[in-house]
């Protein structure tokens, strides 16, 4: 069974009458690193953490289970003990006045005994690279380390998905870096990682899988280098420079078929040139 | 981050006497203290009661400064206080005056009583900033919770203090945002400047109730409130300390309340 799936879900808003999702089908199996491009992604991360149909309103048709769980007929506090989220804006994620109590946040909402506890918010800490900020003033912090605390205190929950909706896009460049240092990480250690997020030369070397959504419709899925050379002629979608490179010039030099997704995998296909 | 909240930004929260002792301790103490500062207007009274603060402050090792700069705060309010009693009292009139044909007069007793009235004023300022000097917020949720209030009402203080800073940014830029257009608040009279503000609290409430939105979101995905019970990481104990501090503070407004119905104060 897979950790995630999607079986014909459907949703509009209230008060449109526009699908954001139609019929939109797929799983993602555990371990899995899978980023979400299009129209309707954000929607479509709501969907994974029961957000939808539980707290956003509008019409769900169709099923998604987490885990084995149906998010219609399970509570948001059970769901959020198998999916944490981490938002686009940190400020808004961080509750407390200091890290320690924001990673401990989520914990005491889902009743972790207190011994358990230290534990729990050390390995986070450290996993974030967070550890000499635990007493620190959340305000004080910089945009990355804010979002790197955010992503601490959903590891702290113990979730077993890692659902992320543009981690970076109010952050500096240093800030992604430290971001995606922390996801590359946390793929390492076999988290689930759904993200929607803009930033292909980050993303593609990291991703298993990914997802395009047009007009509500699940148009593509498929790994990175397959998936960019589907869309290669589509202007919507960011390509890492490498890539856009390698579809400029295939046509005018014999490259091969491997899409190259890195800097490194570029240095090694043109040095053959 | 408001600089009174001194415990909120201490790496050792047991830096001093009283922010060692437990919250709910505070919250005693901070009753009685209520209770003793209205009990009595006498003025004596209460100018021994700000000198007994001000020794607290000084030797419990609470940031003096910010602790005292709350009293300038109060002190046109006090000054309009006095100044309203002494010219409005009937009674021990010590001067009279003509004033564009009114007869003005200067009551002592009214002044005592307005400066009476300004101690109190300024004793309560005091002792509120104390108590949120010396109490840690996340400690005073946990005993608020512990005291029988649901989680999701004591936690408001902790919340508004952390969202505080971010709103006084919000009001900067905009602020900066509609300077940079030529509608400056900044160089006009203070009354105009009230005026004025009004325009930019519009975005201000609309990007606090976004804000709200999301921050509700991101907490029902971290379970806030979705169970009736809680765990806490921080324990909280009560020592022998707590103890008695409790007892010094209720025998002292016990004390100073019969005192004062006696007449003797």
């Amino acid at each position: 069974m897979s950790l995630i799936e999607f079986d014909n879900v459907s949703f509009r808003y209230s008060g449109t009458d526009r699908m954001i999702l139609e019929d939109v089908s797929f799983s993602i199996e555990e371990g899995e690193f899978v980023a979400i491009f299009g129209e309707g992604k954000s929607t479509l991360l709501m969907c994974i953490c029961g957000a939808i149909p539980h707290l956003l309103s509008g019409k769900f048709s169709g099923q998604v289970r987490v885990d084995g769980m149906d998010t219609e007929t399970h509570k948001i506090a059970e769901i959020s003990r198998k999916v944490g989220v981490v938002l686009q804006d940190p400020e808004n994620q961080l509750f407390n006045l200091t890290v320690e109590g924001d990673v401990v946040f989520g914990m005491e909402n889902l009743q972790v005994p207190q011994e358990e506890m230290e534990g729990r918010l050390v390995d986070a800490l450290k996993t974030v690279r967070m550890s000499d900020f635990r007493r620190r003033m959340s305000h004080e912090l910089s945009g990355g380390q804010k979002q790197r605390a955010a992503i601490a205190s959903v590891l702290a929950m113990e979730s077993k998905i890692l659902v992320m909706d543009e981690p970076t896009r109010e952050l500096d460049p240093m800030g992604t870096e430290e971001v995606f240092e922390v996801l590359a990480r946390l793929k390492e250690q076999g988290k689930t990682i759904v993200i929607v997020e803009n930033d292909p030369e980050h993303l593609a070397p990291l991703a298993d899988k990914m997802l395009l959504l047009r007009g509500g419709h699940l148009e593509i899925v498929a790994e990175p280098r397959e998936f960019y050379r589907k869309i290669k002629d589509d202007k919507r979608i960011r390509f890492p420079q490498v890539t856009e490179l390698y579809f400029q010039l295939e046509d005018k030099l014999d490259l091969g078929p491997k899409v190259p997704l890195t800097l490194e995998e570029g240095v090694e296909l043109f040095s053959h040139v | 981050m408001p600089k009174f909240l001194f415990a909120a930004s201490l790496e050792k929260e047991d830096a001093t006497f009283f922010s060692s002792l437990h919250p709910s301790t505070m919250l005693i103490a901070l009753g009685c203290m209520i209770v003793i500062i209205f009990s009595t207007l006498n003025f004596l009274a209460l100018v021994g009661l700000m000198a007994f603060l001000f020794l607290i402050v000084v030797f419990d090792g609470m940031p003096k400064q910010s602790t005292f700069t709350v009293l300038l705060v109060v002190i046109p309010l006090c000054f309009f206080i006095t100044l309203i009693q002494a010219l409005t009292d009937p009674q021990q009139i010590v001067a009279r005056f003509d004033l564009f044909g009114m007869g003005i007069t200067v009551s002592a007793q009214g002044a005592l009583l307005g400066l009476s009235i300004t101690l109190r004023v300024a004793l309560m300022a005091l002792v509120m900033t104390m108590f949120f000097t010396v109490v840690h917020p996340v400690k005073l949720t946990r005993a608020l919770y512990d005291l029988g209030m649901p989680f999701k009402f004591a936690y408001t203080f902790v919340l508004a203090l952390r969202f505080l800073p971010l709103i006084l940014d919000e009001l900067a830029t905009i602020n900066n945002a509609q300077k940079s257009r030529g509608y400056d608040i900044d160089r006009v009279n203070p009354a105009i400047r009230v005026l004025k503000m009004f325009p930019l609290t519009i975005p201000l409430i609309l990007s606090a109730l976004k804000r709200a939105d999301t921050i509700a979101l991101a907490m029902d995905l971290k379970a806030f409130n979705a169970y009736p019970q809680r765990t806490f990481f921080i324990s909280l104990q009560k020592g022998s300390a707590d103890t008695m501090v409790r007892i010094a503070t209720v025998v002292s407004m016990v004390f100073f309340v019969v005192v004062t119905f006696q007449g003797i104060l």
